[in-house]
Formats: C-alpha cells, structure tokens, sequence
C-alpha cells in the first residue's frame, strides 16, 4: 500500500471532521422578512433586491412546491419562520386560509392597486400577477378561425392532434375546475375524456415541452399558460427564438366567460414574527414599479390596472379575462382532481 | 457456527444498539400507526380507479430495473473481475461512472440529447443533413427504464465485482472444469448470492423513491399517487397512508430475503483466499468484451456528460456565473460530509452491535430501520416533520441532518454488514475466544479489515446526499442553497444554461467522489492480498 493511500485512509476523518465543524450554516440579519415562495424565477430575485435597496429589509427566500410549504407551515406551529408565503395557484391559497395558517390585511394602498376579484374578500390574500391559460397553435398546421373554445379541443376533429402536461398539474386542475364551475360537471367530465382521446400521446413534461412539440408540427395544438411563449420569445436560446415564432396564442372563450385565467398570489402567515416587514413587501410587489417588471420580465398579466404593457405574450385590454371565477376555483377543484382520475389524461 | 455470547458483555452493545435503533424508529412507528387507521375515502377512490394500474406499473418498473441492472451489473462485474481486454483496466473504473450522473439529470439529458436544440441536432446541421429524430418521443415507461438502468447499474456492479474478486480461488479453480460462461452460473453467481441480492434490494428501493425522473417521463407510478393523494387531494394522511403499504411491502420482500439467507453464511477462510489470475480474452471475443463495456459508459456517462457541457458552453446563449453558486456547492459539500460520516458511525454500530447480538427480533428491528430508503423524500420529510419536529427545531440544520440519516443509512448499512459477514467470520471468532473484548475486536480486526468497504459506503451515502432532492426542499433551513436544488429548479423551468453549470458542478464532484470509492476498493483488493503474503 503506498504512503498517500495510507496517509489518506487514515486520517480522512480528522480532515472531514475539520469540515463539518468550521463549515457551520447561515446567521440571520436584523430587518428582514421571510418568504417562502412556489416562485423560483429570476425576476423575483431582482425585485427582492430592489425591495431591499428600497426598504433596507432583506428579504429571505425558501422554494419549495405551494404545498410542500403549507404543510411545513402548518408543522412549523406558532414557531414558523415564514412570514409570507407565496404560491401560483388561488387554490392553495384558500387552503392555507382554511387551514388557519393566514392572518388577514388591511391595507388601502393593496386595495387600489389589487381589483376586487383577485383579492380575499377579507383580506387573507392578494395576487400579484395573474397567468392566462391559452390555446398555444401551430400557425402551419392550423388558422386561428378553426379555433374557439376549449370545450372545442374535445371534437373529434382533434384527434391525435393534441398534446397536454399532466391533468392532475393545477393549472389543468384550474382550467377544469372553472369548467365545471361554467357548465357543471357531466359537461367538464365529458371535455376531460375528450381531451384525453384526442391527445398525440401520454400526457408528459411541462408547458414549455408541449409548447415546442407543436412549433415542431409534432402536435397542432395545446393549452398553455400564455406567459411561456413570451419567457421563449426572450430566451437566451437562439433556436427556442427561432422556434417560437412558429406558433401563435389564441385567447379562447371570448364569446362566453372570457379566457381563464389562474393568479400567483401572497398572503401573510398567521404567525408573522415580521408581518410589519411583510405588508410592506407585499405593498411594494403591488406597485406601479414591480408589476411593470413582472409584466415585462415574465410576461405574467399585471393585477395592477394602472400598468399598461405590450408584450406579445400578455393579453391587451380587449382581451376578455375570466376573473370572475377565482373565487369559485377552490370548491371545484376535488371534483376536477376526481375527474381527471376516471380518464386516461393522466 | 455461531460462538455463545457472555450476557455480561453484551449487555452495554445491547444498550448502544437499542439507542441507536430507537433514533431512527420513530418515523417508521409514525408510519405503522397509520396503517392502523381504516383506509380513507380518497385511497377508497384511488384504488377503484388508478391506484391498481399505478401498482402494476411500479411492480414492472421495479422488477424489469432490478432483473436487468443485477444481470449487466453481475455480468460486467465478472467481465473485468475474471478477464483482461482491451481497455479492461480503464473500463474497471469508467463502469462506476454512471453513478456521478444522478437520475433525473439522466433523464433531462436523455430528452436534452435528441432535442431538436441539442448537441445531436447541431452536429446535423454543421454536417447540412436534416436531422430526422427531432419527434423521437422520448417518454414513457420505455425511456424511464432506459434511464433507471444505465443509472443504477453501477449499484450491481461496484458489488459484484468487489463480490467475484473476494471468492475463493479454490472453488473457482475446482469449478474451471465447467469452463467459462458455467463457472460464472454454477460458482461465481451462487457465491455472490447475499452481495447480488442485497445490491438488486438496493436498485428496488432506488426505483421506489424515484420521483423526479419518473414524473418527468410521464410514468405513473405508487410514488406518483402519494404525492397525488397529498398535493390533489389535499389528503397527507392517505398519502402517508399509502407510503406505509408500500413500506410493508418492501419490508415483507426483505424480510423473505433475511430469512432465505439465514441457512447460509458465505464467509470463508483467508487460507483458501489467493489472487485470481485473469483469463486473456483472444479474437473477436476481447473487442466484443470492449464494445459491450463501451455502452453503458457512452450511454450513462459520457451523453450526458457532453449535454451539460453543450448547455453549459456551446449552447447557444452565455453562461451565467453567481457568488450564489460557489455557496451552494460550499454548503452540498458540507451537507454530504457531515451525513456521510454520522451514517458510517451508526452503520457501524448497529451492524456490529447486530453481529454480536445475533438475536432474530434485533435483525428485523435493523431491517426495518433500513428501509427508510425505500420510502419516497417527501413522505419522509413529512413524516420527520410530524415525528421528530418536537425534539429538533424544524428548519435546523439538524433536522435535515437526520433525515438524511434515517434515509440512506440504509446505503451505508448494507455494505458495511455484507463486509462484515464475508470478511471478519473466523478472525473475529478466534479473537474472542482469545479474550478480546467487543469494543478492541471492532476497532482492531473489523474497522482495519474492512476499512475500504468503510470509505466507499460512507462515499455513497455521501454521493446520494449530494443528489438528494425532496427532503432537502422541505426540511432545509432558509438560505440553504444546495447544488441539486439549484439544478433542479431551472430544469423544472427549463432554464437549462442556469441548470447545466450547478449541474455539471455536482456530478464534477460525484466524479472526483466515484473515482476515490474506486481507489477504495482497489486498496481492498491489495491490503488483502497483503494480509494473505504475510
């Protein structure tokens, strides 16, 4: 055995033991607040710079999936750290609410910037931005007149010509939840099996692989959120640049209850050690300023009315959003998750 | 034969033994409770209607991965442990290579490969030939499997060949007279039974807990409806519900295993031990042997290896350096260390302590212990979060700590006892007739005699940590940034620039940990041809 191989089998331990003692983690600033968050884009992190340039308040992110977060809240008790949490889906934020894990807020400044429908009727929550679901085509392979409604993506005539993300993701969840809140639920089962018999093939990935599937032609159509085809439209890849430019959005539903639309949306935890802190970064995430950059960096659709943006990706003010149904979401939605079930749209 | 075992002297490990079982029972008893429960409405609901198609995929899964990944892993483990060929020393350690590559990264580069952007799709176009697999439906149950093979055969084969290399030259040579290919069915694969097994029990629990690859291939499985009984439904009881049957179940497979092997003990005198003597492979045997040794390292490593660094550097867009980077591998480093070296403490003490106290009830209380490994990150994490939340601080980095303890014990365990078992039988009982107490038998005879089994399982466990997903995201403190979680954020956006370089940072490290756990076993090999010299 040669002199290294010794030295090193022998007194590995001593120097691994020197790691873990000199290497200890993370201390804790004065101001600050701390955010658990089901966001994780690089915009966040820019605006929680600004925030802090601003305010002098750091601001603490941890990541996790919406409801990984609620359940760590709830484990956490009055000891929790969290004084914001922040999700992108209405739904577990009524979760957290019934759960008694939120504190409601008043406050004037988020009533102006936030309209009445994206927010809790008694303050528990408030979105941020909104994300409109949208019908994403191949521009080749289909005209935006062949194109109306989502229940018409479970004719026949799609067959084989559609791809989707897993059903049980809450996005489809959402859509379908606002389905069957718009026409019941024999209507809302009968689209999910639709769907499910016109797909090109087992549902899998994310939006952003349906979306390339059908600028690749693999697919005509599939529904999206809208913000996806703007985040590829300024993507640092050539080729998704390039690609994109294949396919188009169309905002379905116009006639009738308007596009759906889902929100990210914050709210602030019943046992807040810093809730003073946290007003005022969910104030500043309301504002003129944040809610222009979360339109123009993300391409999500400003809760904010005073923001005016042109985005390809973000729907203009003709386009007619279904606002109205976010509050009736959440009841709904173990009826869609039991839908998607029976079907063979997994 | 088992040696009667003074009450008196027992009794301390007992005590040792117990506390350290007792650490690590508590979650496991949190989940037993739940099967006390009458079963919920919602698994009444998942089992009328996806719940049975979701077991069958995962029986399949789990089967097809453990019955490939044991025969390429045992066939290649015998290949470079019995033949020389071209390449033969280089292949030895480039086999292990897959193991840097943590599987959902593997899946990723899989699709990343033939993506119409990717490295394949580009040398097309430098080439003017239109690339014809850019639709190439990389998905399904077929991709998931490719994907778990080439990522855990290396598991099968780092103990299998460790396995073939410690047999008996005796009963090999005896057996030349079957010739080759039945030496290896009637010798070499009998005597590496215990090691086999316990390897494809391994690849079982890995394909159990396997989460993020899966789900990114579209492939429904057991573990997808936990996390849809939680996440959909809202109902963490039946999903932790569901994580108890499966824990039975694993535990009933383990258990038949235990007993099975009860009859049989596989070690065997040093005296009968000398080198084995490579066979040369001549012809178009030897180039065969190296084709067949190419595959997997192409497949397994060296895609996906080139696709990070396409991502990373040749991609079409810059590469994107943070100070948040050199941190999170800073603290992934720290984190790996640190469990790595407490999980080979308590391996060590409870697969001695069970050596000494050789009583059924402490083997099963063992087992079960170590199927922690079985059970899905985040069921793990919740039920922590549930149990033990009231003697640590939830969000500490203590916490976090000990599930990864409670999880990959299991990784470190097995090793550690199979080397005890094949290693220290007859030296061990010979001291303690001599007098020596358990404590100076451990250190003086099993620490040395098995010390590179030692260093490659707590490099393993270290290896799974570094790569660990799910109970870091739900039990890590705020401001803890690991390498895994950076990757797997942006790939989950499809960021793959910002994804690629902590990525490649992760399995750069993986790389440098594999090829020590290498060193390791080939320290092994010499420090025992050493002891038998003398």
């Amino acid at each position: 055995m040669s002199r290294a191989r010794r030295v090193v089998c022998r007194y590995w331990p001593i120097g691994a033991l020197i790691i873990l003692v000199v290497g200890t983690p993370i201390s804790a600033q004065s101001a600050e607040v701390n955010v658990y968050s089901h966001r994780h884009y690089p915009i966040d992190r820019q605006l929680y710079n600004r925030f802090q340039q601003q305010s002098g308040i750091k601001v603490n992110v941890l990541n996790a999936k919406s409801d990984e977060l609620i359940e760590r809240i709830r484990a956490e008790g009055q000891a929790t750290k969290a004084d914001m949490i922040i999700t992108v889906d209405v739904i577990r934020l009524e979760r957290a609410k019934a759960l008694g894990l939120l504190q409601p807020l008043r406050s004037s400044l988020l009533e102006a910037n936030v309209p009445v429908e994206l927010r809790d009727n008694e303050g528990y929550w408030y979105a941020l931005t909104s994300r409109a679901r949208v019908i994403i085509y191949n521009r080749r392979l289909v005209k935006a007149g062949d194109l109306s409604t989502y229940e018409d993506l479970a004719h026949p005539k799609w067959r084989q010509k559609i791809v989707m993300r897993s059903s049980s993701h809450p996005y489809n969840i959402s859509l379908l939840s606002a389905l069957i809140a718009h026409r019941g639920v024999g209507a809302a089962l009968n689209w999910a099996r639709g769907i499910a018999a016109n797909l090109r093939h087992s549902a899998s990935g994310n939006d952003r692989d349906q979306i390339r599937q059908v600028a690749l032609g693999t697919a005509d159509v599939t529904i999206a959120n809208s913000y996806y085809v703007g985040l590829m439209i300024n993507s640092e890849s050539q080729r998704d640049q390039e690609l994109i430019k294949s396919v188009a959005i169309y905002y379905p539903n116009q006639e009738r209850e308007g596009t759906h639309i889902n929100i990210s949306g914050a709210a602030i935890t019943r046992y807040a050690k810093n809730s003073a802190e946290a007003r005022q970064l969910l104030e500043f995430l309301s504002s003129l300023e944040a809610q222009q950059l979360f339109a123009s960096a993300n391409h999500e659709i400003p809760v904010n009315p005073k923001v005016i943006t042109e985005r390809v990706a973000v729907p203009s003010s003709r386009i007619k959003l279904d606002s109205a149904a976010i509050k009736k979401l959440t009841s709904f939605s173990q009826q869609a998750t039991k839908i998607v079930e029976t079907t063979s749209w997994r | 034969m088992r040696l009667p075992v003074g009450a008196k002297r027992v009794t301390s490990w007992y005590l040792w033994l117990l506390l350290g079982i007792g650490i690590f029972l508590l979650p496991i008893v949190t989940l037993i409770l739940n099967l006390l429960a009458p079963p919920t409405d919602t698994i009444l609901f998942l089992w009328e209607n996806r719940l049975p198609r979701q077991l069958l995929v995962t029986l399949v899964v789990c089967v097809v991965t453990a019955l490939v990944t044991m025969l390429i892993g045992s066939t290649y483990g015998w290949l470079i442990a019995r033949y020389r060929f071209p390449g033969a020393s280089l292949f030895e350690w480039l086999l292990l290579m897959p193991l840097a590559i943590p599987t959902y990264v593997m899946a990723y580069c899989l699709r990343g490969f033939f993506d119409y952007a990717g490295p394949l799709a580009l040398l097309y176009e430098k080439l003017h030939i239109a690339y014809p697999l850019a639709y190439l439906p990389i998905q399904g149950l077929g991709a998931a499997l490719i994907v778990l093979i080439l990522s855990l055969y290396p598991y099968v084969y780092i103990i299998a060949r460790h396995s073939f290399r410690a047999q008996s030259r005796t009963l090999l040579e005896a057996g030349e007279v079957y010739g080759g290919e039945r030496l290896f069915v009637r010798i070499g694969l009998p005597l590496a039974r215990p090691a086999l097994i316990g390897a494809g029990a391994l690849v079982i629990m890995e394909t159990l807990n396997e989460y993020g690859a899966l789900f990114y291939l579209g492939v429904d499985t057991i573990t997808t409806a936990i996390f849809g009984a939680w996440f959909n439904y809202n109902d963490i009881d039946s999903a932790a519900q569901i994580s108890s049957y499966t824990f039975i179940i694993v535990f009933i497979i383990a258990a038949l295993e235990i007993r099975s092997r009860h009859l049989a003990r596989y070690n065997y005198g040093l005296a009968q031990w000398s080198p084995i003597h490579y066979t040369h492979l001549a012809g178009s045997k030897k180039w065969l042997a190296t084709l067949s040794c190419a595959l997997p390292v192409a497949c397994g490593f060296v895609m996906p290896l080139i696709v990070l660094f396409f991502w990373t550097f040749a991609g079409d867009s810059a590469l994107v350096w943070s100070p948040d980077l050199l941190k999170a591998a800073g603290q992934s480093l720290w984190l790996g260390i640190s469990a790595a070296l407490l999980s080979l403490l308590c391996a060590l003490l409870i697969a001695y302590g069970r050596r000494i106290i050789n009583r059924p009830i402490i083997s099963y209380l063992v087992l079960s212990i170590s199927l922690g490994y079985a059970l899905p990150g985040a069921v793990v994490a919740v039920g922590l979060m549930r149990s033990i939340s009231y003697l640590l601080p939830l969000g500490g980095i203590w916490i976090l700590i000990y599930g990864y303890l409670f999880r990959h014990l299991a990784v470190c365990y097995h090793p550690i006892n199979a080397g005890l078992e094949q290693f220290c039988g007859n030296v061990d009982d010979a001291a303690y007739v001599l007098g020596a107490s358990h404590l100076q038998r451990l250190l003086r005879i099993s620490i040395p005699q098995i010390r590179y089994t030692l260093i490659a399982a707590t490099l393993l466990v270290f290896l799974d940590v570094l790569r660990e997903l799910p109970l870091t995201i739900i039990l890590r403190p705020l401001g803890l940034q690991t390498l895994a979680l950076e990757s797997f954020y942006y790939m989950s956006e499809e960021q793959r620039t910002l994804a690629a370089l902590p990525a490649l940072l992760m399995v750069i490290i993986a790389t440098v940990v594999v090829l020590i756990i290498e060193y390791c076993t080939h320290g092994q090999r010499s420090s025992t041809r050493y002891s038998e010299s003398q």
